[in-house]
C-alpha cells in the first residue's frame, strides 16, 4: 500500500494503518533521534513521543505535502524539546586524528563511501567521525545529518525547519565551518 | 551571473539539483574562483566526516514498538480530547489578540501625536509640574536672555563665581 493511502486511512482513524505507518518509519526515526541526542537509553521514549504526536497531528496533514518532512520536523522538534528539558548536551568525546585519518576525511574516498579494507581501521574512522559530529551543537548536527545522511535537499530542509532556502544555506555553512574547526583542532592535538 | 549568486549555488551543485544551463556556469566559476573552491572543499570535507559516521548503528526499535505506540496513543487520547477545544480557541484567539494590540497601539500613537502637535495651556502646565519646573520659568528665561544681550561680561563673571577682578584672583592663586 502506498504511503499516501496509508496516511489517508490513518486520518480516518484506522489504527491498523497507523501501526503499519509506524513500522515503516520507526527505524529511520530511531536513527535520526539517536544522531541528534546521542543517548541510546532515551531514543525509545523520544520515538514514542514522536509517533504519539504524529498520530494526533495527522488530521492536519495535507496529502500533497511531504510526509517525510512532516515526520522529521516532529522528530527534530521533539529532540530539541528533550535536550532543553534535560538541560544537558550530549556527551562530547574529543577525537584525536592521526595524519592518515585526516587524509582519509580530506580525500574523495570518504565522500564516495569507499572504506578502508581493514575492519578495525574502518571502525576507528567511524568512531572518530562520530566523535567529531558529537562536538557540534544539536541543531547544527541535526542539520548536517538530515542533509548528508538522510539526503534531504535544501528545499526539503527549508520545509522541515520552516524557513527559507537561503537561511538553510547559511545555517549549513555555519555548521560546516564549525565541524571543520573541530576537525582542525583534533588534527592539531594529535 | 555574479560571484555571490554562483557561490550561493554550490550546495545545489553538490546535490546535483542544478539545471543543465546553470551547472556549467558554476563548474567554470569553480575552476577560477579561489573562495568558491574553498567553499566546495569545506562541503566535501564535512560530507566526508558525516558519511564516515554513517556506519555507526543506531539502537534498534524493539519488536513490539508499534503496539507500544498505540497503547500510548490510547492513554493520551482522553487528555488530548479534553484540551483540544481549549487549544483550538487559544490558537484562534492569538491573531485576534495581535490585531487588538495593533489597534490599541495605533490609537495610543494618534493620541500622543495630537498631544504633542497642539499643546494647550493646561497640558503645558501638566508637563511643567511633571518636570518639576518653577511656574515662572518662562519669565526667568526671558530675563536671562535680556541680561545676556545687554551686558554679557557681567553674566560671564556671575557664572564664574562672582570674580569681578581677574588680576586680583590671579594674585591670590600665586
Amino acid at each position: 500500500m502506498a504511503d499516501a493511502e496509508l496516511i489517508h486511512r490513518c486520518q480516518q482513524g484506522d489504527h491498523a494503518a497507523f501501526e503499519e505507518l509506524v513500522k515503516r518509519s520507526e527505524r529511520r526515526v530511531y536513527g535520526l533521534i539517536y544522531q541528534i541526542v546521542r543517548s541510546t537509553n532515551d531514543v525509545e521514549d523520544i520515538a514514542q513521543e514522536v509517533f504519539t504526536k504524529l498520530f494526533f497531528s495527522l488530521p492536519q496533514f495535507r496529502l500533497d505535502a511531504s510526509f517525510d518532512a512532516w515526520l522529521y520536523r516532529i522528530a527534530v522538534n521533539q529532540c530539541y524539546d528533550y535536550l532543553r528539558r534535560r538541560k544537558r548536551n550530549p556527551q562530547v568525546t574529543q577525537a584525536d586524528l592521526s595524519e592518515e585519518e585526516a587524509a582519509f576525511f580530506e580525500s574523495d574516498e570518504s565522500v564516495t563511501l569507499a572504506r578502508p579494507a581493514d575492519i578495525s581501521k574502518r571502525m576507528e574512522i567511524k568512531q572518530l567521525a562520530e566523535n567529531l559530529l558529537s562536538a557540534l551543537p544539536p541543531k547544527e548536527r541535526s542539520l548536517l545529518i538530515l542533509k548528508e545522511i538522510e539526503q534531504f535537499s535544501i528545499e526539503e530542509l527549508a520545509s522541515i525547519f520552516k524557513t527559507s532556502k537561503s537561511a538553510i544555506k547559511l545555517r549549513l555553512f555555519r555548521a560546516r565551518n564549525h565541524l571543520k574547526a573541530v576537525y582542525e583542532k583534533s588534527k592539531k592535538r594529535k | 551571473m555574479e560571484h555571490r549568486q554562483l557561490k550561493g549555488l554550490i550546495e545545489e551543485y553538490c546535490e546535483g539539483t542544478l539545471s543543465p544551463e546553470v551547472y556549467p556556469k558554476v563548474t567554470q566559476h569553480l575552476a577560477q574562483c579561489h573562495e568558491c573552491k574553498q567553499h566546495l572543499r569545506l562541503i566535501r570535507l564535512t560530507q566526508g566526516i558525516t558519511a564516515a559516521s554513517k556506519g555507526i548503528a543506531p539502537p534498534f526499535p524493539a519488536p513490539g514498538f508499534s503496539r507500544q505506540v498505540l497503547q500510548a496513543v490510547a492513554q493520551q487520547r482522553d487528555n488530548y480530547l479534553f484540551w483540544r477545544p481549549l487549544r483550538i480557541v487559544a490558537l484562534r484567539t492569538i491573531p485576534a489578540m495581535a490585531i487588538l494590540a495593533l489597534i490599541l497601539g495605533v490609537v495610543a500613537y494618534m493620541q500622543m501625536t495630537a498631544l504633542l502637535d497642539a499643546p494647550n495651556k493646561s497640558e503645558m502646565s501638566q508637563l511643567e509640574s511633571y518636570l518639576d519646573l518653577p511656574t515662572n520659568w518662562g519669565q526667568e528665561d526671558a530675563v536671562l536672555s535680556e541680561t545676556i544681550s545687554r551686558d554679557p561680561d557681567r553674566v560671564v563673571k556671575t557664572l564664574m563665581g562672582g570674580q569681578t577682578n581677574p588680576s586680583k584672583s590671579e594674585g591670590k592663586v600665586k
